[in-house]
């Protein structure tokens, strides 16, 4: 079964979107595809690629049990819900029995921009919509610019400690070993990166649109989780920037 | 033997303050390891030094992990040649990050960045004769170029605020957050000699008088390279003045690559989407004015074109801009706008643009989408320039429909070059401007660009002399495409 949710999070309840066919967002202010595999040593392969998945799903919250070759006896649980102070949303991937030197691969990219042009069953990040989209990474975190100079729209991302955040090619995404390596040199950049993994210790995604009530940082993320709210500033000490 | 002995002693005495006012940081407790924590050991040889009339704060070789550095009067900063100062990130769970910006109630003038200086990694406010030099680096990794206000976020290599006598010299600086150097209300600094390779703004200068800026690269994929400001951010008005900036190479080759001369090309994008940045520019901030500026010998290269620019309300007066070469420049090659954003005090009156003189300027492979711009608005017109000297070598391919398009006045509007769509003219748009002279401007076309040439809208007093295209000089440039 493919792992392949579609979260469209301020047009419906996540609930109700669960069972769709990676994570993908295409939202009026959010897009992209968020895309996880799986490596050990020289092996990698995509978690829609041979995994079975148990999905439970519940108002405001979907679960995935997902077995995998590469896992050998493990399982991961990943638990995805909406964020409550902006659009987005906090996924946690928690390993259990896992073999050793297991690590967690992420890809994203394909932010489009334009929700009607959007393939909505396409579980790979689409290289078409990757033209023009620019990342600033920093250490763990990223931010994408897409869309256009009188349109632009602006994603904040928060992903686990692992290796740095490579840009990557997203016309070679045959498995993830081969995007991880594939270079900047393309028409259509993405972010490829690996983490460890550790039975028992769960790690955690974040994609938002930044606001005064919505500003993360990593350490933030397991009450981020529980509460679906981390709020720090006031709208009072908050102005917008200009590209100045 | 005696004697000579007792001489040896007191030839030692005599040599010892020259060697007191060196304050070598691993003495205070810096490690350089690149992993220790090492900004308070560097305070704490600053306070000492400072406390003792100044001196010189000595970082051998080795990597300095720190987060906020505040400097203070009458001290040296030598980041010796194999010694890098590396912004650590902020660590939340044990409180460790940058010094908090400090409340400013004008901050609703200019951007954040503009408007709190000590949430950086080298910060100094009202002091006076410091120097930060030496051939090592400083290296931003853990500043944000983004729009976090989290408590502990850094996002500034170096911000200086209402000091006096400053230099930089001979430094690198990579990768350094909103900006490398922020400069506000600074009077004579110099900075000469320094290498930026950075992901957002290189030298901001802003409100600041008697300024040197020379010898320097400055790479900046996403953002301006040299920038005059002159913001609200000190709370009062003060114009930026009497600068000279002269031999320098602005660019926009790929995040981190000039400055370990790899030049790469493969991002060709800016996060505005407008393409590489990399320029000079003044602006945007202009609630104050522009002054006395020369700016002479530089190059510009993979980056957008030289941009004047007064929204807020400033003065801009007697700037003389000269022997610039320019390639595979992505916009405008030049621009100039006056407008009226007004991002200034209630009641703040609409600028002025004056007395401009811009002569020999060679640009080669430029986009030529946006053409050359002049754009004062109706009743504000940009005053007395002469363009001479200028030579350069469009992509055009516009068609003469493209020609007959109707360009917004967008009085309001943030200045870019595209905020007027692609511009009717092939050459120059000139429009709302008065004595605009031109002398000897030569024009090539990659591909047939079938626009009018020169395009003048309530343009007073303005003259053409000796315009040609490939060669071929023009009779009549205002019939002319």
């Amino acid at each position: 079964m493919r792992l392949f949710i579609i979260l469209l999070l301020l047009v419906l309840p996540l609930n109700l979107v669960a069972q769709l066919p990676g994570f993908q967002v295409f939202t009026p202010e959010l897009s992209g595809t968020l895309h996880l595999g799986l490596v050990i040593g020289e092996k990698s392969s995509w978690l829609n690629q041979n995994t079975d998945v148990q999905i439970k799903g519940k108002k405001q919250e979907s679960t995935y049990s997902v077995n995998h070759p590469l896992l050998q006896n493990g399982r991961l649980t990943i638990i995805v819900k909406p964020l409550l102070d902006a659009p987005g949303f906090v996924l946690k991937v928690e390993g259990f029995a896992l073999p050793d030197s297991i690590m967690l691969f992420w890809a994203f990219g394909g932010c489009l921009g334009d929700t009607v042009r959007v393939n909505k069953n396409q579980s790979m990040i689409n290289p078409e919509y990757c033209k023009d989209n620019v990342f600033s990474i920093e250490g763990h975190a990223f931010t994408v610019y897409y869309g256009t100079s009188r349109r632009l729209q602006i994603l904040s991302a928060l992903t686990p400690p692992g290796s740095e955040i490579c840009l990557s090619d997203a016309h070679q995404q045959v498995t993830p070993l081969t995007f991880f390596g594939s270079g900047k040199k393309t028409d259509a950049p993405a972010l490829a990166a690996m983490v460890p993994l550790t039975s028992g210790e769960p790690v955690y995604f974040c994609f938002y649109k930044q606001n005064p009530k919505a500003d993360y940082n990593y350490f933030m993320m397991p009450r981020l989780f529980e509460k679906g709210s981390y709020e720090v500033h006031t709208d009072s000490n908050w102005m917008k920037s200009t590209p100045d | 033997m005696l004697i000579r002995y007792f001489v040896l002693i007191f030839a030692a005495m005599l040599s010892l303050p020259a060697w007191a006012a060196i304050y070598n940081v691993k003495d205070f407790g810096a490690i350089g390891n690149g992993q220790n924590i090492d900004s308070p050991a560097i305070n704490a040889a600053i306070e000492q030094a400072s406390q003792n009339g100044g001196g010189t704060i000595y970082l051998p070789a080795g990597e300095y992990r720190c987060y906020s550095i505040r400097l203070k009067s009458n001290i040296t900063l030598y980041i010796e040649s194999g010694a890098t100062i590396v912004a650590a990130f902020p660590d939340p769970e044990p409180h460790l990050g940058y010094d908090s910006p400090e409340p400013n109630p004008e901050n609703t003038y200019q951007d954040f960045g503009h408007s709190h200086w000590k949430n950086s990694l080298l910060w100094a406010i009202g002091q006076q004769n410091i120097t930060i030099c030496g051939g090592g680096l400083i290296h931003g990794k853990g500043l944000t170029r983004e729009e976090s206000r989290l408590p502990g976020v850094g996002n500034k290599a170096i911000a200086l605020k209402e000091c006096h006598n400053v230099t930089l010299r001979d430094i690198s600086l990579l990768r350094c957050g909103h900006f490398a150097v922020i400069a506000t209300g600074v009077d004579n600094l110099t900075i000469t000699n320094v290498r930026v390779d950075t992901n957002r703004d290189g030298f901001d200068i802003d409100c600041c008088r008697n300024v040197r800026i020379s010898d320097c690269s400055v790479n900046t994929p996403w953002d301006d390279a040299i920038v005059l400001k002159s913001s609200y951010g000190l709370g009062y008005i003060k114009d930026t003045q009497n600068v000279t900036i002269t031999g320098c190479y602005v660019s926009g080759f790929d995040n981190g690559t000039a400055y370990t001369a790899q030049w790469e090309t493969d991002e060709p994008q800016a996060p505005d989407h407008g393409y590489t940045v990399g320029r000079i520019k003044f602006g945007t901030e202009s609630s104050g004015g522009f002054k006395n500026i020369a700016i002479t010998n530089c190059i510009f290269e993979r980056c957008r074109g030289l941009a004047l620019e007064v929204v807020d309300g400033g003065h801009m007066e007697d700037l003389v801009i000269s022997n610039i070469t320019m390639r595979d420049i992505v916009n405008a090659p030049l621009f100039l706008r006056l407008g009226a954003r007004q991002r200034s005090p209630k009641d703040t009156p609409i600028g002025t643009m004056r007395r401009i003189t811009i002569s020999n300027i060679n640009v080669f492979n430029a986009d030529s989408r946006y053409s050359c711009i002049i754009s004062g608005i109706p009743g504000h017109c940009i005053e007395n320039v002469s363009l001479s000297n200028i030579n350069i070598y469009f992509k055009g391919g516009f068609s003469l429909e493209d020609g007959a398009r109707e360009v917004p006045e967008n009085e309001k509007v943030y200045p870019e070059p595209w905020m007027f769509g692609p511009i009717p003219a092939s050459g120059f748009f000139v429009r709302h401007a008065r004595e605009i002279f031109f002398d000897n401007i030569r024009f090539h076309f990659a591909e047939k660009d079938e626009r009018p040439l020169f395009i003048f809208d309530d343009v007073e007093k303005s003259e053409l002399n000796a315009v040609r295209i490939n060669g071929t000089k023009i009779e009549n440039p205002l019939n002319a495409q």
